[in-house]
């Protein structure tokens, strides 16, 4: 049996990049002498000055550095900006030209897959095929909180899939989608903030109740902003709506395998991890369990998202931590130490 | 979310030409279009200075801020601060004022209703020495 590899993504070390700590370059470096690989990922538009259209030299210097440290490219995040303009979305065509330049950055530099978000339609993706199929790069529907497996356009991307039948269409689950709680370090800071604990409670209630129907993301996100407004939170709220709705999904992690043949990477997000070396609220051990049990062999990349709220803990040990968990986790199926 | 406090580097004041450069940073962990700035706010120790006298500045090229939404095709580098250029004297060198910026961002893939981008919202109050 072939096991899962663990693996990065640089976005788990936005605020120190973002801040000038580190360039791109120090954070491919820095990780890899961690020993936070084999697998590299990098959102696009995030790490390269010109995505998807970087100079030659900019290429050339990442591909050295990937080479020296040993990284092995996991996946290349592209995103989907059907409103890069301001005054309309733009059409099918446009889309697809968007995107295939993506692909291309990614054939280009070598990345297996292509990350791409939910905008991208049936229609759009059909559409993208040929040019993934002709360039080798995997197209991966993020499944991000809080959407999940049965959510009406993921349905509508699985029939797709399975008329067109090509390992180049797949998914990349998201571990956020599979929460058992808002992150209790979410309430902690806003609680220190001066929000009330009347309005924190209120929305781990409201949070719950979510678990059990259907919902629009964007409607329940607006829901539980009206909700923080109604009750103080003031400029919070916005936040508050989007960590509570937006990044802590209800999905069982059992419900993974019904898609498992057709994923491509997956997304290991993580809040926190304590001293204990658990996860509060993301139920890792029951995620790779499910993956192992499907024959899933591909990437888990390390997300740490918590910076979002924790502004003092280290996400290059969040990171080292999550990894050993996984590792436990891992290792519990063959006796081996995964790699 | 937490890159609000970003937004304005110490060094980010200067006195020019009898009026000032401001220099802010996105509040956004990629690089987007200029026609992502929908909101652009500026105060100086409590004065609003009025949207048609605040030149941005990027990529070396200066736009008025009802440009930029017909500037989709130009990038926004994560890391570049952009300059807002103003030529009215709130800002002496060497002496310290209150700024208040606020800027909001159009999310280009995340849609909040049909055809309507998120706009993530940040503001921040800083002191600051104009250099």
């Amino acid at each position: 049996m072939t096991l899962p590899r663990l693996g990065v993504t640089l976005y788990s070390f936005t605020p120190d990049f973002h801040a000038g700590r580190y360039t791109f370059e120090d954070l491919v470096v820095e990780a890899a002498q961690r020993g936070l690989g084999p697998g590299l990922e990098v959102i696009g538009f995030q790490s390269f000055r010109g995505f998807p259209h970087m100079s030659p030299e900019v290429e050339t210097r990442f591909l050295r550095l990937v080479d020296e440290h040993g990284w092995e490219l996991s996946c290349l995040d592209g995103n989907v900006d059907v409103a890069v303009r301001a005054d309309r979305l733009l059409d099918e065509d446009e889309l697809v030209a968007y995107m295939e330049a993506q692909l291309e950055a990614a054939a280009r530099l070598g990345f297996p897959v292509l990350r791409v978000q939910n905008q991208a339609t049936p229609a759009v993706m059909e559409r993208l095929l040929p040019s993934a199929e002709r360039l080798g790069v995997k197209l991966g529907m993020e499944i991000h909180a809080p959407e999940t497996v049965r959510s009406p356009w993921v349905l509508a991307l699985r029939e797709l899939y399975a008329r067109l039948d090509s390992p180049y269409l797949g998914f990349i689950p998201d571990f956020g989608a599979s929460t058992l709680g808002i992150s209790p370090s979410v309430f902690e800071t806003f609680r220190a903030k001066g929000v009330s604990e009347e309005l924190l409670q209120a929305i781990a209630t409201r949070w719950d109740e979510l678990g059990g129907r259907d919902f629009e993301a964007h409607e329940e996100i607006g829901n539980f902003i009206g909700l923080a407004h109604s009750m103080g939170a003031g400029d919070h709220a916005v936040n508050l709506a989007v960590f509570a709705v937006g990044i802590h999904g209800h999905q069982d992690a059992a419900a993974w395998a019904e898609i498992l043949p057709d994923v491509v990477h997956v997304h290991g997000k993580f809040f926190d991890i304590g001293d204990d070396g658990r996860e509060p609220v993301v139920p890792v051990e029951e995620l790779i369990d499910v993956l192992v049990a499907g024959g899933y062999d591909g990437y888990i990349s390390s997300e740490y998202e918590g910076w979002h709220w924790n502004t003092r803990a280290d996400a290059f040990e969040m990171v080292a931590r999550e990894q050993a968990l996984c590792r436990r986790a891992l290792e519990k199926h063959s006796g081996a130490v995964a790699r | 979310m937490s890159l609000a406090a970003t937004l304005l580097a110490d060094d980010a004041l200067s006195e020019h030409d009898g009026g000032f450069e401001l220099d802010v940073r996105l509040n956004w962990y990629r690089s987007l279009p200029l026609s992502s700035v929908a909101t652009l706010e500026l105060s100086v120790d409590g004065e609003t200075v009025p949207r048609g006298e605040i030149a941005f500045v990027l990529n070396g090229s200066e736009h008025a801020l009802d440009e930029l939404a017909g500037r989709w095709e130009e990038t926004w580098f994560v890391l570049d601060p952009a300059t807002l250029r103003v030529r009215r004297p709130l800002v002496r060198r060497g002496e310290a004022v209150e700024i208040r910026i606020r800027l909001g961002s159009r999310i280009p893939y995340l849609l909040i209703a049909p055809g309507t981008p998120l706009e993530v919202v940040s503001e921040r109050t800083r002191t600051l020495v104009a250099a």
